[in-house]
């Protein structure tokens, strides 16, 4: 389908090209016309707020002071001697390594699974996306009974292979692994659909010329598999990676942060700041250093948009 | 053993290891359902098992008293399908331009609008708290669902599927004295349909389970979501978790998209799946 | 930029301002006839009993007094509460009385948020009014010689203990561990391991820390610690000899003695304590009064309420919500308001409160009230809780107290998890505190 229309496409375009000039001209504030709307909403609620995120950090402003006072970078010094601060940023990476690749590998693997024609297929593939469709609190609720000592779902079913009595939530080393856990479960079906759709592109000829030339399973994957998968991949580890670093709803049911701030993540570090202790400039400067990953996050990848943007047309 | 049979056999092993590993993935969404179904006396270990002796309707009887969910329904609803009403013009106007229209800037623009997709609202929540304060939409619906009302999601999505809509067509309209109003209405929007169904799924759920910006937004049952209503079960100030009764408060909230989910199995698939393709 | 942002907000807000100020005159010129509506802020999520109970008082006042309407907003839980009052108080909009945790004194005065009620208690009887109410609510609702909250919905942490249990082990049921000595060798009897040296059940588990450190400041008073600065909110002490040897006594129940189980005490572990009680996996615990009527409701045994043991003393910190009344309201918003609490702490109403809610009576003419009478008969157990409020102290109110009390927290893990040693830890608490309150000084 995708190729037809390409064809059409070509052919239609030099009539385009050759409409008059003046009819084009006629409508030269249009465009932006129909972009206004967007543009609009863009600006108040993502341009603008970025800007002021930047000028409140250098601010002091707490509930405590009735009148914003300049302080210059001293938020942003006072991040750099920050301890707890030093732990989020910690535990964010640790999150983010931890939850990417598993699930993005997991993801595939699933993919590979239920690429094929049987009748169980839509059943498996349905139990494993469904947790994308609940809500982040609705999940962590279950599973705040999932780990339960004594008597959660854990402790329960998996006591000769965990061993009993083990506190998840209230183990600093086992705390931000079991919300992991739990994120990892609730995303895995989520890009294992990426990947079903990518294998669907690949041409069923190519299986066919590596089965002729004696290529093993391993074989094929690796040769034509895995590297026409490539763009996807690129994509869901993208999006995986931004959704780590906003990941907070978890945090805010299961945790609180604790114990001891081992999985107090960025955001809910933000919202902490912000929303509990009311020292605005520092939860400002807190926004400005996530913009700042999740900015780098996109210099990185608006190539690979790009690049998939190729892919697709 | 013959080729066939090994491939039976193949087959089995996978149904087998496939199934398991599907069944520990729904066995958290099953024993929500039959705690929630578990009478509020019983307790003990058997609280972890699936199976009920005496079902009951109790739990949610008192999870509905307990919360005015019918209310909360309703501000979700209205939430959600204003984000996407608001969504779906607003995308289609700036998606019909990145198409289609040749004008200066247009490069730089387009990735402005991807900007939002690495710089999501949720990372905003300090900033767009103060602007909705200032605006004196604080506790309001409306309030919840400004901060959303472009898309650049949307936007690229459409942005993909206008670029396929063949040029005679459009000229055809154009010729039919159609102006671009037009054209977008009789010609690219019934030929994206899927796109914006797809597009419309992912928005609708993403939406329905959005938590901290709803949460820090509102004060009252007035504007707040199911799934605030639903966090303050869990959050009983000052007493200890009871779980049949926070399952059924999890019941209520999930169930409206699962029931749909259910219904329209393959057409929520497609269009989780069509997004990762396209976006 | 250049505060172009900054000076946009601020001009928003003064337009909404302008825009309220307006709105309240046409309302005032519309017609005296029309109630006094108050804004009231409660700490209590859009659902539950406590909701429930809450609206109903509120439209029996709403009835009774024509002159006014009262106009719940059910904010979420404390923090969450105090979060919505502070938002609509720097947004020039305060609500017109709220329910909030009491400690929060200092963090109301700091931000200019409230009035102090003397004026108002010398209209409603002075002193005698006032003495009616147990003397350790009042601690933390006074503040440069001025009192500031009226207590609302107290409670305090207790000791819970299944007496099924304590038969089993051989010790006497109506004996409970009076001090930390006993509670040891109690949990010892009381712990009870498997084949295998697994702990199928536990002698005590105290939620020291959850997300606030409240029950472990009963065990820095029964360890005779001054741990804060009680007069003006503005010192703490969190590194005394007195307070580490309160945290080592908690770390000593989870290692030395192994009657509790170990590592951190969790936010998650908070929920999960009277839960143990009622599936009987553990023996004692100490948690909030709020949670007799759950326990009661559950727990099929027979089960009784006790002090928390003592160390060098008895000692439980005060805990919940008093009602404040905000600065910057129109003056008869503030008698309507003061109305409505007078209202609302008559012992008929506070005992009806108490009852419903498992909170401790507030005023000792509650006890006398027929109702409540009636509940303790059918409730023995809720005595203790108004007993220990006798030898209660006062709950740490300071400046700035949610971080501080984050900091506290944090140090109790830190040692718990065996990150820090106990003094190491609260070391480490007492720096970033005073840095904290450096400002104050």
């Amino acid at each position: 389908m995708q190729d037809q229309t390409e064809v059409r496409r070509f052919v239609a375009s030099p009539v385009a090209l050759a409409r008059p000039a003046a009819l084009r001209r006629r409508w030269r504030v249009q465009p932006y016309l129909f972009l206004l709307p967007s543009l609009a909403f863009l600006a108040t609620f993502t341009y603008y707020p970025i800007l002021s995120s930047l000028e409140m950090s250098l601010y002091r402003v707490t509930a405590t002071v009735s009148h914003p006072t300049f302080t210059g970078l001293r938020n942003y010094a006072g991040l750099a001697t920050d301890p707890i601060f030093r732990q989020v940023l910690r535990n964010s990476a640790e999150f983010l390594a931890g939850t990417v690749p598993v699930t993005v590998a997991l993801a595939l693997v699933l993919a590979l699974l239920l690429n094929r024609a049987h009748a169980l297929t839509t059943p498996f593939r349905t139990a494993f996306f469904y947790p994308t469709l609940l809500p982040l609190v609705g999940a962590a609720a279950i599973w705040l009974f999932v780990y339960t000592p004594g008597y959660g779902l854990i402790d329960v079913y998996l006591r000769a292979i965990v061993g009993g009595g083990v506190n998840w939530l209230g183990s600093p080393a086992l705390a931000l692994p079991a919300v992991m856990i739990l994120t990892i479960w609730k995303n895995a079906g989520y890009y294992m659909l990426f990947y079903l759709a990518g294998l669907q592109t690949i041409p069923a000829e190519l299986y066919e010329a590596g089965r002729l030339e004696g290529a093993s399973g391993w074989q094929q994957f690796r040769a034509i598999t895995f590297p026409l998968l490539g763009p996807t991949t690129l994509f869901v580890l993208l999006i995986a990676s931004i959704n780590a670093f906003q990941s907070v709803d978890q945090i805010w049911l299961m945790t609180g942060g604790g114990p001891d701030n081992t999985t107090n993540l960025l955001l809910f570090y933000i919202y902490q700041v912000a929303f509990m202790f009311f020292d605005l400039g520092k939860a400002a400067a807190l926004t400005v250093f996530l913009l700042a990953v999740l900015m780098a996050i996109a210099a990185l990848s608006f190539g690979v948009l790009e690049r998939r943007i190729h892919y697709e047309v | 053993m013959t080729p066939r049979g090994s491939r039976q056999l193949v087959t089995a092993l996978w149904a087998l290891g496939v199934g398991a590993m599907a069944f520990v993935w729904v066995f958290p969404l099953l024993w929500a359902f039959s705690t929630s179904l578990r009478a509020p006396g019983q307790l003990g270990s058997q609280i972890a098992s699936l199976w009920v002796h005496h079902p009951t309707f109790a739990n949610f009887r008192e999870a509905w008293s307990d919360a005015p969910f019918l209310r909360l329904y309703y501000n979700t609803a209205v939430v959600v399908f204003g984000i996407l009403g608001v969504q779906l013009v607003t995308i289609t106007l700036a998606a019909y331009a990145f198409a289609r229209l040749q004008f200066p800037g247009r490069d730089l623009l387009f990735r402005l609008f991807l900007l939002q997709l690495m710089v999501a609202p949720s990372a905003l929540i300090l900033p767009n708290f103060v602007t909705i304060r200032a605006l004196g939409l604080l506790n309001t619906r409306l309030g919840i669902m400004i901060p959303y009302f472009a898309s650049a999601f949307g936007t690229f999505l459409l942005r993909q599927a206008f670029r396929s809509v063949p040029r005679d067509l459009e000229d055809a309209a154009a010729i039919d004295g159609c102006n671009s109003l037009q054209t977008i209405w009789h010609v690219f929007v019934p030929l994206a349909r899927p796109t914006l169904v797809a597009f419309s799924i992912v928005s609708i759920v993403y939406h329905y389970n959005e938590f901290l910006w709803p949460l820090i937004i509102t004060d009252t049952e007035r504007a707040r979501t199911v799934t605030v209503g639903l966090a303050s079960f869990t959050q009983s100030a000052e007493s200890g978790a009871q779980w049949n009764l926070i399952a059924a408060g999890t019941v209520i909230v999930i169930l409206p998209l699962l029931a749909v989910f259910v219904l329209f199995q393959r057409k929520f698939v497609e269009s989780f799946m069509y997004s990762g393709l396209k976006g | 930029m250049g505060g172009g942002g900054m000076a946009m907000v601020r001009r928003w807000t003064a337009l909404a301002a302008v825009a309220a100020v307006a709105v309240a005159l046409a309302q005032a010129g519309a017609g005296a006839q029309a109630p006094i509506a108050l804004r009231y802020y409660y700490p209590v999520g859009a659902s539950g009993p406590l909701n429930r109970l809450m609206t109903e008082m509120v439209n029996d006042f709403n009835a009774s007094h024509p002159g006014i309407r009262v106009e719940p907003v059910f904010a979420g839980n404390y923090v969450e509460a105090m979060a919505k009052a502070m938002t609509a108080v720097l947004g020039g909009t305060p609500p017109d009385l709220a329910v909030l945790d009491t400690p929060e004194l200092y963090s109301l005065l700091d931000r200019n948020a409230i009035i102090p009620l003397d004026d108002l208690i010398a209209q409603s009887g002075g002193a005698r009014w006032l003495d009616d109410f147990y003397g350790a609510l009042l601690l933390n609702a006074r503040a440069n010689g001025h009192v500031y909250s009226i207590p609302w919905q107290r409670s305090t942490p207790i000791f819970y203990y299944n007496k099924d249990m304590f038969r089993k082990a051989g010790l006497d049921p109506n004996r409970p561990p009076k001090n930390w000595t006993e509670l040891a060798a109690y949990g010892q009897k009381l712990t009870v391991r498997d084949a295998s040296d697994r702990v199928t059940q536990w002698g005590v588990e105290a939620p020291v820390a959850d997300t606030s450190p409240w029950v472990f400041q009963g065990f820095l008073i029964e360890a005779g610690a001054k741990y804060f600065d009680t007069e003006t909110g503005k010192w703490v002490k969190f590194n005394s000899p007195e307070a580490v040897s309160a945290l080592q006594f908690i770390l000593d129940l989870q290692r030395k003695y192994k009657v509790h189980p170990p590592g951190p005490t969790s936010k998650a572990f908070w929920d999960q304590v009277p839960q143990d009680f009622i599936q009987q996996k553990v023996a004692m615990i100490y948690s909030t009064t709020g949670n007799m009527t759950f326990i009661r409701t559950n727990a099929k045994f027979e089960w009784n309420a006790a002090f928390m043991p003592a160390g060098k003393r008895y000692g439980a910190p005060t805990g919940g919500g008093s009602f404040y009344i905000f600065n910057k309201i129109p003056q008869d918003h503030v008698q309507a308001a003061w109305t409505f609490i007078r209202w609302m702490t008559e012992p008929a109403q506070a005992a009806r409160w108490s009852i419903g809610s498992g909170y401790v009576p507030i005023r000792k003419t509650e006890l006398s009230a027929p109702a409540f009478a009636a509940y303790l008969k059918q409730v023995p157990q809720a005595l203790t809780a108004t007993l220990q409020l006798r030898v209660a102290g006062e709950q740490m109110t300071i400046h700035d107290v949610d971080q501080i009390g984050t900091i506290l927290v944090t140090a109790i893990q830190a040692a718990q998890s065996g990150r820090l040693s106990p003094q190491a830890a609260l070391d480490q608490a007492q720096r970033d505190a005073t840095a904290i309150l450096q400002k104050y000084q």
